[in-house]
């Protein structure tokens, strides 16, 4: 621990600062999310370059390899073929998951810490965000 | 060019991206989109989807990082999101049908123009104390516990807070979300606003709170963009993976560095990105 940790630990939080725990919960869920879905894009991504290295970019700019795995039964069995366009979308799908489970785990740790109307606005939140992903998402499709 | 000088290009974009939108609190996209348009060639729809996936790296990797320094208020920034994901599904499906019209360089012109309106306030502010004293909570603000303390390294002392102007601060959060789902960048230079002008936060806690919230919108619309294709994981994981990078590096230098310094990073970075999309839409870039 160097000077300036110890005289943020030596400091005490102000009355009414969130306990420490919570902090620590939301940043694993954020970390570790992150983590997954950087080694999916990662792994996929060196695994195309590996695979297809010579094709030029204008190719996979023009034709994004998403579109061919909107169907999670499509994305389902490329992922068990190893198709490394599969993983990338999956990868995407991690990495957009990521703030959303920190949402929900914001709900989790408001009642557990007894701020009902703080817990009651972070739902509305996570509903908003899943009208996105299953009601306007698919409208739009 | 080949894919392995395309993806390696990306990842070192993504690197400078990163740094720069964990630093102000922008997003990288700021920085990537143009990029990917004026030096990749990448069609607006796909930059903006892929600058959509640099905002969730850099919100998750920052905000990872700011939440276990105590620099995010998890409070506020769940609050906000109340206002910014609703704008952030209504933009993005207007740049759904928008682009499937053709009508997308106007409003990169408009998009600009606001941007640098903003930049004589934001120079004003540089030249003002920091806020010290804590600001007097209005009634939603004291309801919602909407208060918090940071402890400031440079200044070796805990720096107490108080929310303000909730109403207002939630109608710029809307706009921020509106514009983030629109365009594919993180709603940033909006975020900082509401929480540092309106909600009178400290420019440190402004910043991290709004990188923090930055993924939910991100996800809000990237959602959208990801059901109209917009959404290339070739282009966008490269640029993810090295905007994570960026952030990384960023949120650990943030700490280090004095209020002032932070928003002197903060007007540059809004005038080249206004600068840069008001020739985008003019057909110039």
């Amino acid at each position: 621990m160097n000077t300036a940790e110890a005289a943020a630990v030596a400091s005490p939080p102000a009355p009414g600062d969130l306990p420490e725990a919570v902090y620590e919960e939301m940043g694993d869920v954020l970390g570790f999310g992150l983590v997954v879905a950087l080694a999916l894009l990662a792994g996929a991504t060196a695994a195309l370059v590996v695979l297809k290295p010579w094709t030029g970019s204008g190719g996979w700019v023009a034709s994004n390899p998403l579109l061919r795995y909107l169907d999670p039964r499509r994305l389902a069995s490329g992922i068990v073929a190893g198709a490394p366009e599969a993983w990338l979308t999956l990868g995407v799908y991690a990495l957009i998951a990521t703030p959303v489970v920190r949402v929900a785990t914001g709900i989790y740790a408001f009642v557990r810490h007894g701020e009902r109307r703080m817990a009651v606005l972070t739902v509305v939140v996570l509903a908003l965000v899943l009208v996105g992903l299953f009601v306007v998402g698919p409208l739009v499709r | 060019m080949d894919l392995v000088d395309f993806v390696l290009l990306l990842g070192v974009t993504g690197v400078l991206a990163g740094l720069v939108g964990s630093l102000t609190g922008l997003g990288g996209a700021v920085v990537a989109l143009p990029v990917l348009v004026v030096a990749f060639g990448v069609p607006f729809p796909e930059a903006a989807g892929a600058g959509l996936l640099t905002v969730l790296a850099t919100s998750s990797t920052t905000g990872a990082a700011y939440v276990r320094q105590h620099l995010s208020d998890l409070r506020i920034g769940m609050f906000l999101e109340i206002a910014t994901v609703p704008g952030a599904l209504l933009g993005a499906t207007a740049t759904v049908f928008l682009v499937r019209a053709n009508l997308d360089a106007a409003l990169l012109v408009a998009l600009g123009a606001v941007l640098l309106a903003l930049v004589p306030g934001a120079i004003a502010r540089g030249r003002q104390p920091t806020q010290t004293v804590p600001a007097r909570p209005d009634a939603t603000s004291a309801r919602f516990g909407l208060s918090g303390s940071y402890y400031d390294e440079r200044r070796q002392e805990r720096i107490v807070y108080n929310a303000a102007n909730t109403r207002p601060a939630l109608g710029v959060g809307f706009v921020a979300g509106f514009v983030a789902g629109m365009f594919g960048i993180g709603g940033g230079v909006f975020k900082v606003l509401a929480l540092e002008h309106y909600l009178r936060l400290p420019m440190k806690v402004a910043t991290a709170t709004s990188n923090f919230m930055i993924g939910v919108t991100g996800a809000a619309g990237a959602s959208v963009m990801v059901m109209a294709g917009f959404v290339n994981p070739v282009i966008g994981a490269p640029l993810a993976l090295g905007t994570a990078a960026g952030a990384l590096t960023g949120s650990r230098i943030l700490p280090q560095l004095r209020n002032r310094t932070v928003r002197w990073l903060f007007v540059p970075v809004i005038v080249v990105l206004a600068v840069e999309v008001i020739l985008r839409g003019l057909g110039v870039a």
